[in-house]
């Protein structure tokens, strides 16, 4: 029998109906966001360590196409700047761009539409700005956006996985995304937390995904792992390798039958973490801050996980992540 | 860039450091829903309200306001000795966690 394939532009075919937005597969989901969809840019370019420049670099415009990494970075002249789209600094997007206060710079190819604009102020040598994220929005159609105004703790965009961009939160700046996101107590109506992200480093009791303070996921001290924190305290504790992109599933119910899994790992049973309702959600932290790059987060009452979710991750990913 | 904290912002403090670093509109990227920012962002961030998307001013969830080097470049001038000595950097006020964070710094 012959078989053939069809492909669909845009869509992924046998997970369930995926079309590269998580929220087709959690109709019922109470937030869902995705680093590549619903991106707004922070409108001021974060400097990078390092930079004693008194100027500043405003982000304007519209990106019709999925968000790149934008870095902007002086020469030695300080007057002339490579603009780079690959997150690494090695291939400039644009090179020897006149950089003077108050005249913009359009940018080309994969971030047309945008715009930099210096402002009046002195430009050093060799200094640097990256693309923060302002806002991400809730794809469930709950309204839930996170949001940060202040330009300091915005996360950077970063290059991603597969030609989709992520979000850096990073504990030393002290970045973070708040949403008005409401949540159910656990104890209540059961709920889940889906997630892809890579720890990049451990933190202490950095928050990653939480009300704030607890009803979510945290960092451990001491030991690179993750584990359930709610008002019962911190539960069992799953490792995550640093680097290593990875899917993860935990269930909050208030019962001993919670879990954790991280990656390809073995669920660990965790709870009973307590059962308080969120009334609002944070990714990065408040208290304490996690260094992670962001790429998706769901909350979904467990009555509507699927775990065929976990497919379409390894699919959309090119494989880097492990589900 | 060094960020730093002026504690207990108040809104004539906020007010200011708006003035000195003017609100800035975010700019939409990829497909998706993205969050609504009306077309008088400007007025609405000036008159106090939160709108998302847009960078500005806005005290943290300890009333705490982050600001950088510009700003602090500005509020150190003479006249504005008030506010400047409100100023402190982040590892002092990172030290006043709530306590409710006690049990995990504790464990």
């Amino acid at each position: 029998m012959l078989n053939i394939g069809i492909t669909i532009p845009g869509r992924v075919s046998g997970l369930g109906g995926f079309n590269g937005n998580f929220a087709s597969l959690f109709p019922t989901a109470y937030q869902v966001v995705q680093s590549d969809r619903g991106l707004t840019y922070g409108g001021t370019m974060l400097p990078t360590a390092g930079n004693t420049s008194t100027a500043t670099m405003a982000l304007s415009g519209t990106l019709a196409t999925r968000p790149v990494p934008i870095w902007i970075v002086l020469d030695v002249s300080g007057t002339i700047a490579d603009i780079y789209y690959d997150g690494l600094g090695v291939t400039p997007a644009m090179s020897g761009v006149s950089v003077l206060g108050g005249i913009p710079i359009a940018l080309t190819g994969a971030a047309s539409g945008l715009t930099i604009t210096p402002s009046a102020g002195t430009l050093v040598s060799n200094n640097s700005w990256k693309a923060t994220c302002s806002a991400l929005a809730d794809q469930s159609g709950n309204g839930f956006h996170y949001t940060q105004a202040t330009a300091a703790s915005q996360p950077v965009v970063t290059l991603g996985l597969n030609g989709k961009p992520g979000l850096q939160f990073t504990e030393g700046r002290g970045t973070f995304l708040t949403s008005a996101c409401t949540l159910p107590a656990p104890g209540t109506t059961p709920w889940m937390i889906c997630a892809v992200f890579t720890m990049v480093a451990n933190s202490s009791f950095g928050r990653i995904f939480t009300d704030g303070n607890f009803m979510g996921l945290i960092a451990n001290n001491g030991t690179t792992s993750v584990l359930q924190y709610g008002p019962n305290g911190l539960q069992a504790s799953a490792a995550i390798t640093l680097g290593t992109p990875v899917a993860v599933d935990t269930q909050f119910s208030n019962s001993a039958s919670d879990f954790l899994k991280v990656g390809a790992s073995a669920p660990v049973t965790c709870g009973p973490a307590g059962s308080a309702a969120s009334a609002g959600r944070m990714i990065g932290g408040n208290l304490a801050f996690a260094t992670v790059d962001l790429y998706a987060l769901i909350y979904v009452p467990v009555s509507g996980y699927t775990a065929a979710w976990r497919a379409a991750v390894a699919n959309y990913y090119g494989g880097a992540v492990s589900v | 860039m060094t960020i730093k904290r002026i504690k207990a912002a108040s809104k004539a403090d906020v007010d200011l450091v708006n003035s000195i670093a003017p609100p800035v509109r975010g700019a939409h990227a990829g497909s998706g829903i993205h969050v609504d920012i009306p077309a008088d962002w400007a007025a609405r961030i000036a008159s106090g309200e939160d709108v998302p998307g847009c960078t500005y001013a806005k005290p943290q969830a300890d009333g705490s306001l982050l600001i950088d080097d510009l700003v602090q470049a500005e509020l150190v001038k003479p006249g504005r000795e008030a506010i400047w000595a409100k100023v402190v950097d982040i590892a002092a006020a990172a030290q006043q966690l709530p306590a409710v964070d006690e049990q995990v710094r504790a464990k």
